[in-house]
């Protein structure tokens, strides 16, 4: 009793949003094979539903051109796993596909030369 | 005057003080234990009797055969028969408590069984009429479940009533689907009542802090989205077994505290006529000692002791709610360090599930504290952009996939409001999510307009009558709860706005649908500085 009264303010009162919201993730869909690696590409011709997080709809308009799943999670910052659950969640959805590329050296070197010029 | 005289004036004024203090004090014991008693015995009949009948409305709703409708009115018979004879084993004084009172007016009520029952045969009473005349015997106000008795179930009877009232509604459910099945076609009058039970269904259920197994609640849920099929019966007896048996489980649990609490007021009772009749003991006695040299009656000392109070454990409550606070705000600081470094997608998924839990568990913690007057530990001093504020009240709720918050003016909120704005809009758009069906996107919209900026909650459920407006907005503005467990969600909505001068309004849309409005004064609203991450989002990407 008669303890002092703990408050937090601002940063301290943690992130408004929690992740789990900003993902969106919620269904236990199956999420198999959306390694970091993949390039993600819109699907072509499937609206974007009107219920998805800000965040969803942020993925979305990046996805626009293809574009490393690791990337849209550095944009958009939100850490790896929690991003890839969020486009997995996408790519079930059938709002995008995912290509598998395998590390060949000539990506590896643009990857390079494309960090370089950050 | 003698000194005699005075003594005995003193006396009989104690006396009399004595008396006023404890002969209430006993008679308030005694009708409790009482009390107490006769709704245990009630009880039982009591919902025998409602379960007959809930039975019997379905039979006469379907049509059944002719031999199974003549056994089931025997039972109900039956069942009422066992309820009239416990309730005229009540002794006479005891008529005024509420078990007799309640489970009295379900008699009265039923006897209307043989004039309605005569409209069944002869084809007056069928399909939803039937059902309804039934429906009016269980609980003609749809306010007050005639099986659960406050004297039974103490502080806990407002959640026992609710869960009971979710009980029956699922019953009244079952009783009109069973109905339309009998129709040729079901019209939207239909559809909305049936969206309109069980969205009050899902509110009491909430308002019971009660939950059907998971199960159940989705096999419910699917057969309801089909409106009624074969799936529906499996569904409806699985959850019905359910609530019944939380329900009874709820009263047992209830009666046992609430005899600590009986017993705390006999001890009371005790206390008051002890140590009153000690002090006017010793009072007489010293009179009688010093008969002559007494001067004045030592009124001060020997006054009765006032009955005690439970003041005591207000700052102890307070202190846990504090406890709590910091407890769960580690909590979730924790489950946010686990899901940034999970790489397991399913593990992820389980911690997202439990950090939405708890953030729901904070959000019940905060309501508390703030309707008892207090203000939660986490605050904001810096404004906040409202499209934030608003995505995490729809993050506070069961369903929060269900929300769109894509169309907000961008504006921030200042920094105060910030808790106060999310709770209130949480309870309005769980409201929407309740009452809209199953699968219907919730919409969240805001814009400036002349006096403020205004946020729209708007659902594609069946609206609210002109009687249900008209008491919602009463409950929002009184500064005291509602009883019976029904609109608390808006009475809380109602005390957040108040702490911020902000204005809520509810309407029925013009497509169908409710419309919750929010004003938020101009004082409360500042400019959002445009972000850089927009320019970020038109790089190229590294990787083409």
């Amino acid at each position: 009793m008669g303890a002092t009264e703990e408050t937090w303010y601002d940063e301290d009162a943690g992130p408004i949003v929690r992740l789990y919201a900003r993902v969106g993730a919620r269904a236990a869909a199956q999420r198999d094979g959306l390694d970091l690696s993949v390039v993600l590409h819109r699907v072509p011709g499937v609206p974007e539903p009107d219920n998805l997080s800000p965040d969803q709809s942020r993925a979305l308009r990046l996805i626009r051109r293809p574009i490393a799943l690791s990337e849209v999670a550095a944009r958009l910052g939100l850490p790896l796993g929690p991003a890839r659950l969020m486009l997995a969640e996408l790519r079930d959805a059938g709002l995008l596909e995912a290509d598998r590329r395998d590390a060949s050296p000539d990506v590896l070197e643009r990857l390079l030369s494309g960090l370089n010029s950050l | 005057m003698s000194t005699r005289t005075k003594v005995i004036t003193g006396l009989a004024l104690l006396i009399a003080l004595w008396a006023a203090a404890a002969v209430p004090a006993l008679g308030e014991a005694r009708r409790v234990l009482s009390a107490r008693t006769t709704a245990t015995d009630l009880a039982g009949p009591a919902g025998a009797l409602v379960l007959a009948l809930e039975t019997e409305r379905r039979i006469a709703v379907a049509g059944d055969s002719a031999s199974e409708t003549a056994a089931q009115r025997v039972h109900t018979d039956h069942a009422r028969q066992e309820l009239a004879t416990a309730r005229d084993a009540v002794s006479g004084w005891l008529s005024g408590s509420d078990a007799t009172r309640q489970t009295g007016a379900l008699l009265d009520r039923t006897a209307r069984l043989t004039e309605i029952r005569g409209q069944v045969d002869g084809g007056q009473l069928r399909g939803v009429k039937a059902a309804d005349a039934y429906t009016a015997l269980i609980d003609p106000s749809g306010l007050e479940t005639p099986t659960v008795f406050a004297d039974q179930a103490g502080s806990r009877a407002a959640a026992l009533s609710a869960l009971s009232r979710a009980r029956e509604l699922l019953a009244e459910e079952d009783a009109l689907l069973a109905a339309f099945a009998t129709q040729d076609k079901i019209t939207d009058a239909d559809r909305v009542r049936l969206q309109n039970l069980a969205g009050a269904r899902r509110e009491l259920l909430s308002a019971a802090g009660a939950e059907l197994p998971i199960a159940a609640g989705t096999a419910l849920t699917a057969a309801e989205g089909a409106a009624g099929g074969p799936a529906w019966s499996t569904a409806y007896n699985t959850a019905n077994t359910a609530l019944w048996e939380q329900q009874t489980a709820g009263v047992t649990a209830a009666a046992g505290a609430g005899t600590n609490d009986a017993v705390l007021t006999v001890v009371r009772a005790g206390v008051v006529g002890g140590v009153g009749l000690i002090a006017v003991l010793a009072m007489l006695l010293l009179a009688w000692r010093s008969r002559t040299g007494l001067k004045r009656p030592r009124r001060q000392t020997s006054r009765p002791a006032a009955p005690a109070r439970l003041g005591g454990l207000d700052p102890l409550l307070r202190d846990l709610e504090r406890r709590n606070q910091g407890l769960v705000h580690r909590q979730l600081r924790l489950l946010d360090t686990l899901a940034r470094r999970e790489a397991d997608q399913d593990a992820l998924g389980d911690l997202f599930r439990a950090d939405h839990l708890a953030n729901r568990v904070r959000r019940n913690l905060e309501k508390a504290i703030t309707l008892t007057g207090g203000s939660p530990a986490r605050r904001w001093h810096q404004a906040v952009p409202l499209a934030e504020v608003v995505r995490a009240a729809a993050s506070e709720i069961s369903e929060y996939d269900r929300v769109s918050t894509a169309r907000l003016d961008p504006v921030t909120l200042a920094g105060p409001a910030v808790t106060d704005l999310m709770h209130l809009l949480a309870e309005l758009v769980e409201n929407a999510a309740t009452f809209a069906p199953a699968e219907t996107t919730v919409r969240v919209a805001g814009e400036h307009v002349a006096d403020g900026y205004r946020i729209t909650v708007t659902d594609v459920g069946p609206g609210m009558t002109a009687d249900d407006l008209a008491t919602a907005a009463r409950v929002m503005a009184e500064p005291e709860p509602p009883t019976g467990g029904t609109w608390w969600g808006l009475y809380a909505a109602g005390r957040f706005a108040a702490r911020h001068g902000i204005a809520v309004t509810l309407a029925n849309g013009f497509d169908g649908g409710l419309v919750a409005e929010v004003l938020v004064p101009t004082t409360l609203i500042g400019p959002l500085a445009g972000d850089n991450e927009t320019t970020l989002d038109d790089l190229e990407p590294v990787i083409g």
